[in-house]
């Protein structure tokens, strides 16, 4: 018996080390409570939605009633407009911003920092400012007025573009700024002209990063619903704006629920070649860790894309911010500050309330968003950036990645049209309460504030954890002492972004916002509906005023995010 | 029921050095690393085969092997980072297999160092230190004074503020060196801790390396496919290839009898010879069958028959008439390829260039080994 029990007791200290399980069953709890917040606010409603654009009141399948919304002639021609704009809008903003990527990442020149920064303003304005301050530049008494392209398609090409452009040279660029140039400059040694080493090796290697730009440029096109409604007019409706129109001007709901089927059809397409973009993006390119690949600006080098850049930057995009600027401080007689004046009213008999409320209204909202995107994204982005060794363990976390992407695809207005028929009745009756718009928020925001903590958690190599486990740290302390610094550098990033789309959230707020508590992007879209100068002049101010709030959030964000990370 | 019986218990056992049976002690346990069948696998493929090994405390054991042969993966599988799919780890007699990483013990030094980045030098060396002091001390003298002493240990006193990002490559691994030391882990695993660097640097920091490993006394498996550095840092050398250890002894015996041709060749030892060839070349006794006469590196001589710079070699009676293929300068000799007498291409050396188209070539003695063609099946 001697000869066993030796061996017992070698194995009971052993079990007296060995992992348990508690740690799986706390990442499992994790991922539990993001992914319920999702299945609640963001499956549900979509499900009820799409089930009532399908489904008749007596419970038969209502296909008729989906082929007659769908198979209109109004229908048919807004599913035109909205394809036309994303496909004119995505192609312009891949070609204006391949140059502009190439000149704001590659070439280094002094001011470069800010010339990156003016670039980025217009991707975190809401979509209602960028609306009103292109109203304010092609409208009867802008600067390009004379050009007659209100409420035109042009217009509203341009007002993508001036959104999108950002996306295209960011993708672009930070792929570009880290490609080895060692690859081009043995092309050039094999005796390639630069044009075609350009062609055939520089580009081909930016390929999956242009495609994946182009793919997410595409989706906020076909989904852009703000810029549309303030720039449109009754003239160019696309899919999002239909929805809004059916549902609360016709009150169509089966209608609106049909057209939200379409549009997820639209939007599910793109999403999964996104998802081919992106797999392909993540393959492994020859790629620097520094920014090597960059060199210093040359004249003769780099005078056309630096021309083009130049031109879209301050025609296509400081032209626009400026013209609001200074047209929301000047009236028909000269330089005043009545406009902003009229914040602190209810401009006329126009609002429920003073604009200055709705600024509160919205910084609030924004806030509880903010804090509510901050802690869900965090959990799932430490939840997905685990690297689980059996392989369904792996497929489980994409899986999970997906899931928590898909708020992005489908539109704010259909989030925003789901609460309004799913969350207003027993079991749970929200409507009444303001919590509805942070939450409705929330769902929009967290696949940003994913995107925004998730790249950073994953950059970090595991070996990193490893190192941390054998020095002693427990699984907690790693995660504290490893992860922790990362996760709080992307929370800033998130935090950021997380509370600049609240401010600026338009779709699913023109659905929730109740009269009497509106934010200030439903106040301007009010204001810029109504005729009379002092009207446009107050949206103008209240533009300012958010377009200040949005930016500043941002600065914000870059400026309290940890130093050391910074250095990363 | 007898008390010494045959088992597979390893808890206090003692291995027969043929590694035939392993008879156990009750009671007695073996101080130190023993490692009993560890096995790893990533899918289909076995990096790691069975493998048995012990070291005592105290002792360095580098694991020598070609890029693939399952150093590594070995290395990782001790460690806990890596789950084993058989085999059990034990130190002092405990068995470890099931205790986590972070409770074991063992420290592990990477390729690339891997500092936290967002720690200036004297955080990452005091990183181990308060999970075991305990947080108490943290501001007090304790750890910073370990924190300094590690780092005048490696060479770096005064670095504490430094930020990691400010170093050079050497600089970051003798920084990950005293990180690893500092927690005083009862086994330290370094995975190609020099491999990263140049050569000139990596021949300096070998010699860093060792004096730190002995001055503080640890045990350290040492994972590396640098020849050189192997033998300038263990006191015992494993040999693996495909994920078995063939080959483990000092450093000295390694090189003298290599238990293999594959071992002799992955040492350095060419050309390696068969009977008929050596014959030719005047190896004076008969190969027996399935061995080779392994050259070492200078073994295989070759001069002009009366060559004024070595005058010994004009009168060796010994030397074979071979035709020279091509001839490359080094520094202090020159290799000159020649093809022997039955067709074989063996690369000989000599002081100086030999003018025209035929070398002589002889074997100079105490540079010859023969070897078994390959090791017996296990």
């Amino acid at each position: 018996m001697t000869t066993t029990s030796v061996g017992k007791d070698a194995r009971t200290t052993a079990f007296a080390g060995r992992v348990r399980p508690v740690p799986a069953a706390l990442w499992g709890l994790a991922a539990l409570v993001p992914l319920a917040f999702v299945l609640v606010f963001f499956a549900w409603p979509v499900w009820t939605l799409i089930g009532r654009g399908f489904v008749t009141d007596d419970g038969g399948i209502a296909m008729d009633a989906v082929g007659s919304v769908l198979g209109s002639a109004r229908t048919l021609r807004i599913v035109r407009t909205t394809l036309t704009l994303a496909v004119l809008g995505t192609t312009a903003s891949v070609l204006l911003g391949i140059p502009g990527a190439y000149v704001l990442y590659v070439c280094r020149f002094p001011g470069r920092a800010l010339a990156r920064a003016l670039v980025t303003v217009p991707f975190v304005l809401p979509t209602v400012v960028v609306g009103v301050a292109f109203l304010a530049v092609l409208g009867p008494r802008g600067p390009l007025g004379f050009l007659g392209l209100t409420q035109s398609l042009t217009a509203i090409v341009l007002a993508l573009v001036f959104f999108n452009y950002s996306i295209v040279v960011r993708t672009v660029g930070g792929l570009w700024s880290r490609l080895d140039p060692r690859a081009t400059q043995a092309a050039r040694a094999l005796g390639a002209s630069p044009r075609r080493a350009f062609v055939t090796v520089t580009l081909p290697a930016l390929a999956p990063a242009i495609a994946s730009a182009a793919v997410l440029v595409f989706l906020f096109c076909a989904s852009a619903f703000g810029v549309v409604m303030v720039m449109g007019g009754v003239r160019y409706g696309t899919i999002e704006t239909e929805i809004w129109y059916q549902t609360t001007q016709l009150l169509d709901l089966p209608a609106a629920a049909a057209l939200s089927v379409a549009q997820l059809v639209v939007v599910t397409a793109s999403l999964l070649a996104a998802s081919v973009a992106q797999s392909r993006s993540e393959r492994a390119l020859q790629l620097r860790g520094d920014a090597s690949g960059e060199h210093p600006w040359a004249l003769r080098r780099d005078f056309a894309p630096t021309l083009v850049t130049g031109l879209v930057a301050a025609g296509l995009l400081a032209l626009p911010m400026v013209t609001l600027v200074i047209r929301s401080l000047r009236d028909a007689t000269g330089w005043t500050l009545d406009h902003y004046r009229a914040l602190g009213t209810m401009v006329g008999r126009a609002l429920p309330v003073p604009v200055w409320v709705a600024i509160r209204n919205s910084v609030v909202v924004a806030l509880e968003a903010t804090a509510l995107a901050l802690v869900l994204g965090s959990l799932v982005s430490l939840v997905v950036s685990r690297r689980p060794r059996a392989a369904v363990g792996r497929r489980a976390l994409r899986l999970l990645d997906s899931v928590f992407m898909l708020p992005l695809g489908v539109s704010a207005v259909t989030v925003g049209f789901g609460f309004l028929i799913t969350l207003n009745r027993p079991p749970l009756d929200l409507r009444s309460s303001m919590i509805l718009i942070p939450i409705a928020q929330a769902v929009v925001a967290l696949p940003l504030v994913v995107r925004s903590i998730l790249p950073v958690l994953r950059a970090i190599d595991p070996r990193q954890r490893e190192v941390a486990a054998t020095l002693g740290a427990s699984p907690a302390r790693v995660l504290w002492s490893v992860d922790g610094p990362f996760l709080l550098r992307g929370m800033g990033i998130g935090a950021g972004f997380a509370m600049a789309t609240s401010l600026g959230e338009f779709g699913a707020t023109s659905f929730l916002a109740r009269l009497d508590r509106p934010t200030l992007p439903v106040v301007i879209f009010k204001l810029v509906g109504r005729p009379g100068e002092a009207n446009f002049g107050a949206a103008l101010a209240a533009s300012v005023m958010l377009a200040v709030l949005t930016a500043g959030v941002m600065l914000v964000a870059e400026l309290v995010r940890p130093a050391a990370a910074g250095q990363l | 029921m007898s008390a010494v019986v045959p088992s597979a218990d390893p808890a206090g056992l003692i291995t027969d050095p043929a590694g035939a049976g392993l008879v156990r002690r009750p009671g007695e346990a073996r101080p130190g690393l023993a490692v009993r069948g560890l096995t790893v696998r990533f899918g289909a493929t076995v990096a790691v085969d069975a493998v048995d090994l012990d070291l005592e405390p105290g002792g360095i054991l580098a694991l020598l092997g070609a890029s693939g042969s399952g150093k590594s993966s070995l290395l990782r599988g001790i460690a806990g980072l890596e789950p084993l799919a058989a085999g059990r780890t034990y130190w002092d007699g405990d068995d470890v297999t099931d205790v986590p990483v972070h409770k074991r013990g063992f420290g592990v030094m990477f390729q690339d160092g891997q500092l936290f980045p967002h720690r200036d030098v004297g955080g990452n060396v005091a990183y181990g230190l308060a999970g075991r002091a305990g947080l108490r001390g943290r501001r007090g003298g304790g750890p910073a004074r370990r924190v300094a002493e590690l780092l005048d240990l490696v060479g770096l006193a005064g670095f504490e503020r430094r930020a990691v990002t400010s170093l050079s490559g050497g600089q970051a691994q003798r920084v990950a060196l005293a990180r690893a030391l500092a927690p005083q882990p009862r086994l330290l695993l370094l995975d190609e801790p020099l491999s990263a660097l140049d050569r000139a640097l990596r021949e300096r920091l070998v010699g860093v390396l060792r004096a730190t490993l002995r001055a503080t006394g640890t045990t350290a498996i040492y994972v590396t496919h640098d020849q050189d550095e192997a033998f300038a840092v263990a006191d015992r050398i494993a040999v693996l290839r495909d994920g078995v250890i063939v080959q483990l002894d000092t450093p000295e015996r390694l090189w003298h009898t290599p238990a293999d041709a594959g071992v002799a060749a992955f040492l350095g030892y060419a050309p390696l010879l068969n009977g008929q060839d050596a014959a030719v070349l005047g190896w004076p006794d008969p190969i027996p069958p399935g061995h080779l006469l392994a050259v070492a590196p200078g073994g295989l001589a070759a001069s002009r028959p009366t060559d004024e710079h070595d005058p010994s070699l004009g009168t060796d009676s010994a030397a074979v008439a071979a035709r020279i293929v091509e001839q490359a300068d080094h520094r202090g000799y020159v290799t000159v390829e020649v093809e022997l007498p039955s067709g074989t291409r063996a690369e000989a050396q000599a002081s100086h260039r030999v003018v025209g188209g035929t070398a002589y070539v002889r074997l100079v003695a105490g540079r010859c080994v023969v070897v078994p063609q390959a090791s017996p099946p296990r």
